[in-house]
């Protein structure tokens, strides 16, 4: 009895000290790397950010998505057009475009509620289809295919023109945004998302309500989104229709394939994953495809639990990598 | 100029019908709903393409060639993956057809870049004159070669012998096999006459559009919106479907505005699927807890 407390506080110490060099690895980090990596990692918190809305939606939820792009793109264009047209600062578009994209996640969810699976899959394909064409018509506040550029982020005043500092915003965000996902998922929410994954006639038996677990889901997944489309927004510099594309959708559902349903640590490791694999891959447009499709196959023939089944898989195998540090 | 609109509503809707028809009749069989087809049809263009542009072959032998290619393509992706998703939850089903939709895209840009191509037309010449209409030869051709395979399949599935194994293994599946029907094989078919119709779908569209690795997807999109409105399980249904689709969309198109298509299909389908899921014609799947 002694000696297992005595391992548990040990283990409780060296799992801090994992945690505290992880932290200090990614504090570190952008100022090792040059500007341009640093430019991908933030883009890579923002799709991971946009990843963990989807997985609460597609993951936990079992509410399968094809149009999550779209509401990223809807939260940049929110954040594009506050920002150039009325001059916002970044602490009120950033809660005007999780407001935006809330509002739209319900209203798409609403008519959702009677949808699962394949039916709700080809309604949210259709949706992916529509937004960047109403974007597009409405050419006098998105500015049609030309798109919007908007002003490097400015916090106090101060334009940021490092991409360290936005880095370092981006991190902070996606902390906050992992939290907020670990506290949902184990909350009441959570359990009751996760019943309704698995089975609704059992969920619903359980007296969960579907209808408002679902939408909740819905706004969730898109409230991610608009933070992430802010941020993509600010980073990017300009916004133009066809940026948050149906692909772009499928990438994001790839992004939580590989990196693992219902698994936070899943999220960010796909949500690099689908950054960091076109970067590396840049001479050759097509391998990016050929990979992600490759992938989703063995991913759904082999290895449900995708990427993040394996590492745990492999800590089980070689306690010595978890015990080592 | 209604008229006019109208018809050339039906030259696309005919094209929309056969695409939904590949979907419907994979749908049936196996309850999966292809997502690569899309992409399957873009490497037959992209085939055909190399055929009649770069080796100037005449439409005839590309036909000739591609009909069989397309349905071994079909067969071969049967037989290797989607044989081991038949019973897996949709999400599953999804995921591994949208997989195999991105590996053979990715495969096309490798192999034939990322240029836009354009399709001659099967036939030219003058359009024929009825009174102050007009029909383009090619455009009459496509609707000849659609309304062939529709009556075909209908025939095919209601009188002949093969078409009743086939529909017996749509009822149920575990009885057909009892009653001495070869299921496996009956689901390799339903993939090669799915890769089939898609295929000439593709043929006949690719050279009124234009083609690159993306050029599909648009059309797709209306290949489902043709299934959803006839209802995912029926062949009639998904016909017609094509057809309201081309024709509501073209006078659409024509008469309020031609930019917004899309939003237009995702809002019939949105109605559609919450009114009634089953669209038009289709049956109303129970699912037994």
């Amino acid at each position: 009895m002694k000696e297992t407390l005595l391992q548990k506080t040990l283990e409780k110490k060296s799992s801090s000290l994992i945690w505290a060099l992880f932290f200090a690895f990614f504090i570190v980090l952008p100022n090792v790397v040059s500007d341009f990596w640093t430019y991908a990692l933030c883009l890579a918190g923002i799709y991971s950010i946009g990843t963990l809305g989807l997985n609460i939606l597609t993951g936990y939820t079992g509410q399968v998505s094809l149009g999550h792009a779209s509401f990223v793109g809807i939260g940049a264009y929110t954040t594009a057009i506050l920002s150039h047209k009325f001059g916002f600062s970044f602490w009120l578009t950033m809660p005007s475009a999780i407001l935006v994209t809330s509002l739209v996640g319900f209203m798409l969810g609403l008519p959702c509620l009677r949808l699962k699976g394949l039916y709700l899959a080809v309604a949210t394909l259709a949706f992916a289809w529509a937004i960047p064409e109403i974007i597009l018509k409405w050419s006098s506040l998105t500015g049609g295919y030309s798109g919007i550029s908007i002003e490097a982020l400015r916090i106090l005043g101060i334009p940021l023109e490092s991409h360290i500092w936005f880095y370092y915003i981006t991190l902070f965000i996606l902390c906050l945004v992992i939290w907020a996902t670990y506290n949902i998922v184990n909350s009441k929410f959570g359990r009751a998302f996760i019943a309704l994954r698995d089975s609704e006639e059992g969920a619903k038996a359980m007296g969960i309500n579907l209808s408002i677990y679902k939408t909740l889901a819905f706004v969730l997944s898109s409230a991610f989104a608009g933070i992430a489309g802010n941020l993509y927004a600010y980073l990017v510099g300009t916004v133009t229709p066809y940026d948050f594309g149906f692909w772009f959708s499928i990438y994001f559902l790839v992004a939580i394939i590989i990196g693992g349903m219902g698994s936070i640590p899943g999220s960010i490791l796909g949500g690099a994953f689908i950054t960091f694999l076109p970067l590396l891959s840049s001479a050759l447009r097509n391998l990016p495809n050929i990979i992600y499709g490759a992938m989703l196959i063995l991913v759904v023939l082999l290895l449900p639990g995708g990427l993040m089944s394996f590492v745990k898989l492999m800590i089980r195998k070689f306690p010595a990598t978890k015990a080592g540090s | 100029m209604l008229l006019q609109v109208i018809f050339s509503g039906i030259v696309v809707g005919c094209l929309y019908a056969l695409a939904g028809m590949g979907l419907v009749i994979i749908f049936k069989v196996s309850e999966i709903v292809n997502f690569s087809q899309g992409d399957m049809t873009t490497m037959v263009m992209f085939v055909a393409s190399t055929l009649l542009v770069g080796l100037g072959f005449h439409y005839a032998w590309v036909l000739l060639i591609l009909v069989p290619f397309a349905m071994s393509f079909a067969l071969i992706l049967e037989r290797g993956i989607v044989r081991h998703l038949y019973r897996k939850p949709a999400l599953d089903i999804i995921i591994a057809t949208l997989g195999i939709g991105l590996v053979i895209n990715g495969i096309c840009g490798w192999v034939w870049g990322y240029n836009i191509r354009s399709l001659p037309t099967i036939v030219s010449g003058s359009a024929i004159e009825f009174g102050n209409l007009y029909f383009a030869k090619n455009d009459l051709l496509i609707v000849a070669i659609a309304a062939f395979l529709m009556i075909g399949f209908f025939l095919f599935f209601e009188k002949s012998h093969f078409g009743m194994i086939m529909r017996a293994t749509c009822i149920n599946p575990e009885s057909a096999r009892l009653m001495g029907v070869n299921v496996g094989i009956v689901y390799s078919i339903s993939w090669g006459i799915a890769g089939l119709l898609s295929a000439i779908a593709g043929i006949l569209i690719s050279p009124i559009t234009y083609l690159d690795v993306h050029s599909i997807d648009s059309f797709m999109i209306k290949a489902f919106a043709a299934l959803v409105l006839g209802g995912f399980t029926s062949l009639f249904g998904v016909v017609v479907g094509g057809l309201v689709l081309g024709v509501s969309s073209n006078l659409l198109a024509a008469y309020i505005s031609t930019e917004l298509k899309s939003t237009y299909i995702f809002l019939l389908m949105l109605v559609i699927l919450v009114i009634r899921p089953s669209g038009l014609f289709g049956e109303i799947s129970r699912k037994r807890v």
